[in-house]
């Protein structure tokens, strides 16, 4: 029987936050998930660290927390974000309408924006329409929530919190308190208690309520994503207009992220995107960006936002809801859920705040001011790294891009592994070893193994010897994670088309039928 | 314009089996291709039926007329079990060459896949046909690696056989700076003898088998097996490996040979755009970059695989039209007479060689052998008035 102060559930980038938060204040914390660490909305999304712009209109409160919070991320957890700015563009003469009030609506908000003409918008960004009515920068940026997850748990870690990925757990309701949580890991039950169990569920965080009773209006609000292969653009580029769908263009290392959509969904679980969808995106992608209409999209990917309240889509509010169930009539739960990627941190601190008051812990919140590991000084040197990993020069530049100052503390494994993304097999050992990865599929996450243009295709067999040679793994646990990592790229095969779905029907041959996967034990034989 | 009597678009397997055929007819061929296709990219191993009932299949021959009666619309049950088996018998006999396949038509045998797992086939380079699991059962294997060479898995392979299948078997990545397997084997080709030295090295002695990856060169395959069976003292074979692939490479050179000594021109980088069936003959289009040509042929035989297969504009004399793309979504339909069929209607000068990969049953290659071997007997049969 183990006993905490605080449990987490949800593994997201919410959670994370909370349990590095408490952990910094004193507080004895576990953090469950029933999956991996952002392997839902948290990892399901742009990727797109706002500067607040996109909401000065329809919700003013959240463009001001964005501003504030992109400028404390930039500090505290530099490694995973990509400096690359952002544009909102008008392309349409209906567009300048909403120019002045948007440039207004900047100022109001405090959120760092400079109107460039036309020309100048075409510099940055020469694959922009030449339609272009109206260009403004902003602060916005690419992040890595993958990265940005698992940093913020290795740094709870360091401070004493504990982290279990594959768990799924159940509040335990015992006289109208929450007293700890019943999970379920490699198939045996378990109870873990605690002064208090904090719901961070995201989009399931009514259906985590209503395992204690309580009813909490959690609207799961799909949204839909396509990766195209050629990064052709600098700056993330928005759609100058009311948010809408389709407006954002986000440069992901070398690969552009277009979306989103917004519609309600009954049941979170098991989305997948829709052709319907991925057109429309596409385009009002290419509105912006011709090019998109020939580029080749690699994937695309739907994640479940946790919207609350009235209203529509794109109207019910993206800001955050913070609950403390006493006053449903149950103790020790408090539900945190809404909000969006680039306040992450400010929830986790208001909530931390409710758990520490009520824990009767007084104790500041550090992290704004602490950076988070791998962001806590400056990297370590390119040719440190190249010698280090023997790999050449651009995967040594991604690997500190990767995991910033973690990068020296990698196992010395030599060689690239997947061409794509340039991942080196130091970064797989590096996964299993240190950072949670239990499958391939979660190596993903971290590395990017597979989301290149191949999606791990011509490479994910590689990453299964890594598996087997460097790592503690059986044949059949490593052949087992192989097909489950085929099997999740290929879920997507309705939505592909041209070469990459060619390449998609290539790989099943060459992995079916030369490999013969499907028959992996000796009674198959 | 280029008149022949037979047109082959395609040039995989499908293709090339049907242009020898109709070749060695005496009827004038040519082989339109926009490019090489997936058989050379395949690992080579011709699969006729492997699974079959949720089960794997030992005696094809036993459960084919089951098989072709409860899959009515595979390619299998519209080309019929007789000529399945003329088609098979002939590869045996007309492509024995500088790479000899082995296996016979009763049996399949089970051979080591890249990932460490055995898969049933029926035909195989004889190279790869010496390591089938009976051969494995109870011996001892050195998985031989190249460590440049990172498509292949000696580590994994390895692991399977020891943990999966219970064979004894152990693995070396030797040095080497060659990342491609092509270029390794054509460097086993003229000289084996820096890797047998750094073989020598090793103590082999207690291993019955070393299995290396398709890389013992392109031709002379048997007599380098030789070489290094004789200076090592180890039997030796080769696994199935991914793409790019050296088996698959031998494939494409063993199926080309009879149709160049046939006189049959291959036209390849060539992109046939539009063909039509005017009743009477057909008219082609192609195109290479910003060349075009027209072909004027008897009869076309399309051949275009699933895999690697772009958009054909197909016009029938009677008005009907069928703009074919199949990237492997669909495979053609024909009727009894491997004559193409569109909309229920069939092309009177268009056959086509139907191919169906499926993993289901494991058809593979067989397919496309057996249905373009069929599509040249009509088109012989039908060019002859009989």
């Amino acid at each position: 029987m183990s006993k905490f102060d605080v449990i987490v559930i949800g593994g997201g980038v919410v959670g994370s936050g909370v349990l590095r938060d408490l952990s910094l204040r004193g507080v004895r914390t576990l953090l469950v998930d029933r999956g991996d660490l952002a392997s839902e909305a948290s990892g399901k999304n742009h990727g797109l660290l706002h500067s607040g712009a996109r909401y000065v209109i329809s919700d003013p409160e959240s463009a001001q927390e964005c501003a504030m919070e992109n400028i404390i991320l930039r500090r505290i957890a530099k490694h995973t974000i990509e400096d690359t700015g952002g544009l909102f563009v008008a392309t349409r003469n209906e567009d300048l309408e909403y120019l002045d009030s948007f440039l207004k609506g900047c100022s109001k908000t405090k959120v760092e924006h400079r109107e460039i003409t036309v020309e100048e918008a075409l510099e940055k960004e020469p694959f922009l329409t030449k339609n272009i009515k109206a260009a403004v920068w902003v602060n916005d940026g690419s992040i890595d929530p993958f990265l940005l997850v698992v940093s913020n748990v290795l740094s709870a870690l360091q401070n004493g919190a504990e982290a279990l990925n594959y768990t799924s757990a159940r509040p335990i309701l015992s006289d109208g308190a929450v007293v700890g949580v019943e999970v379920l890991r490699n198939g045996k039950s378990e109870k873990y208690f605690s002064e208090i169990v904090v719901n961070a569920t995201g989009a399931w965080a009514g259906i985590v309520a209503r395992q204690v009773g309580i009813k909490l209006n959690i609207r799961p609000n799909k949204g839909t994503l396509v990766v195209l292969n050629n990064r052709v653009i600098n700056h993330v580029i928005n759609h100058l207009r009311y948010p809408s769908d389709g407006d954002i263009i986000v440069p992901h290392y070398s690969t552009m992220i277009l979306g989103t959509t917004s519609t309600f969904v009954e049941n979170p679980d098991n989305i997948l995107p829709e052709n319907e969808e991925v057109e429309k995106i596409m385009k009002e992608g290419e509105e912006m960006i011709p090019i998109v209409a020939e580029s080749r999209i690699i994937r695309a990917f739907s994640g479940v936002r946790p919207l609350f309240g009235e209203g529509s889509g794109r109207t019910a509010t993206r800001g955050m809801l913070l609950v403390d169930h006493e006053e449903d009539g149950v103790e020790g739960f408090v539900t945190i859920t809404g909000g969006k990627l680039t306040t992450y941190r400010l929830m986790a601190e208001k909530t931390a705040d409710l758990v520490c008051e009520k824990l009767g812990i007084r104790a500041n919140c550090r992290t704004a001011e602490e950076p988070i590991l791998g962001s806590e000084g400056p990297p370590p040197p390119l040719e440190e790294i190249q010698r280090r990993f023997q790999v050449n020069s651009l995967t040594a530049k991604e690997i500190i891009n990767k995991y910033g100052t973690m990068s020296s503390a990698m196992p010395q494994k030599p060689g690239l592994i997947c061409e794509c993304s340039l991942v080196s097999r130091a970064e797989i050992v590096h996964s299993f070893e240190a950072l949670f990865a239990k499958n391939l599929r979660d190596v993903k996450r971290r590395t990017r193994l597979g989301m290149g243009t191949c999606q791990g295709q011509l490479c994910v067999h590689r990453a299964a010897e890594v598996m087997v040679e460097d790592l503690k793994f059986s044949a059949q646990q490593a052949l087992n994670s192989l097909v489950e990592f085929l099997d999740e790229q290929w879920k997507v095969a309705h939505i592909l088309r041209g070469d990459q779905l060619r390449q998609l029907m290539f790989a099943k041959v060459m992995f079916e039928m030369v490999g013969n996967i499907r028959h992996r034990g000796k009674e198959d034989a | 314009m280029h008149e022949v009597d037979v047109a082959v678009i395609g040039c995989g397997m499908a293709g090339l089996v049907a242009a020898r055929k109709t070749s060695e007819a005496k009827l004038p061929t040519m082989v339109v291709a926009s490019g090489l296709g997936s058989t050379v990219l395949s690992s080579g191993t011709i699969d006729f039926l492997g699974y079959f009932n949720g089960r794997d299949v030992k005696k094809p021959l036993e459960v084919l007329k089951d098989f072709v009666s409860r899959n009515p619309s595979h390619p299998y049950a519209i080309v019929g079990v007789e000529r399945i088996l003329e088609a098979f018998r002939e590869f045996r006999e007309k492509y024995d060459s500088f790479i000899r396949y082995e296996g016979n038509l009763e049996t399949n045998e089970t051979l080591l896949t890249p990932l460490g797992l055995f898969k049933p086939t029926l035909l195989a380079q004889s190279s790869i046909m010496r390591g089938t699991r009976d051969n494995l059962e109870g011996s001892k294997v050195l998985v031989v690696g190249f460590r440049h060479l990172v498509n292949h898995t000696p580590a994994l392979i390895a692991r399977s056989l020891r943990e999966i299948w219970g064979v004894a078997a152990d693995y070396v990545k030797l040095d080497r700076s060659e990342i491609q397997p092509v270029p390794l084997a054509l460097l086993l080709e003229s000289n084996s003898e820096d890797i047998i030295k750094s073989l020598n090295g090793l103590n082999l002695g207690s291993y019955d088998y070393l299995a290396f990856p398709p890389v013992l060169g392109l031709r002379r395959t048997e007599e380098i097996i030789h070489e290094f069976e004789d200076s090592l003292g180890t039997k030796v074979f080769e696994t199935m490996s991914f793409p790019p692939s050296v088996p698959g490479l031998r494939l494409q050179q063993l199926l080309e040979k009879p149709c160049i000594e046939n006189g049959v021109e291959i036209k390849l980088g060539w992109q046939s755009t539009e063909i039509k069936d005017t009743g009477k003959g057909c008219k082609i289009k192609i195109v290479e970059n910003d060349t075009k040509q027209e072909i004027w042929s008897k009869v076309v035989i399309i051949a275009t695989g699933q895999l690697m297969s772009d958009t054909i504009n197909i016009k029938g004399g009677n008005g009907f039209q069928a703009s074919l793309n199949l990237q492997a979504r669909e495979y053609f339909k024909t009727d009894r007479k491997m004559r193409l069929v569109f909309n229920g209607k069939s092309f009177k000068n268009i056959f086509a060689a139907c191919s169906a990969i499926s993993e289901n049953y494991m058809t593979g290659l067989g397919t496309s052998l057996c249905t373009g071997y069929s599509s040249a007997v009509e088109v012989i049969k039908y060019l002859r008035g009989c």
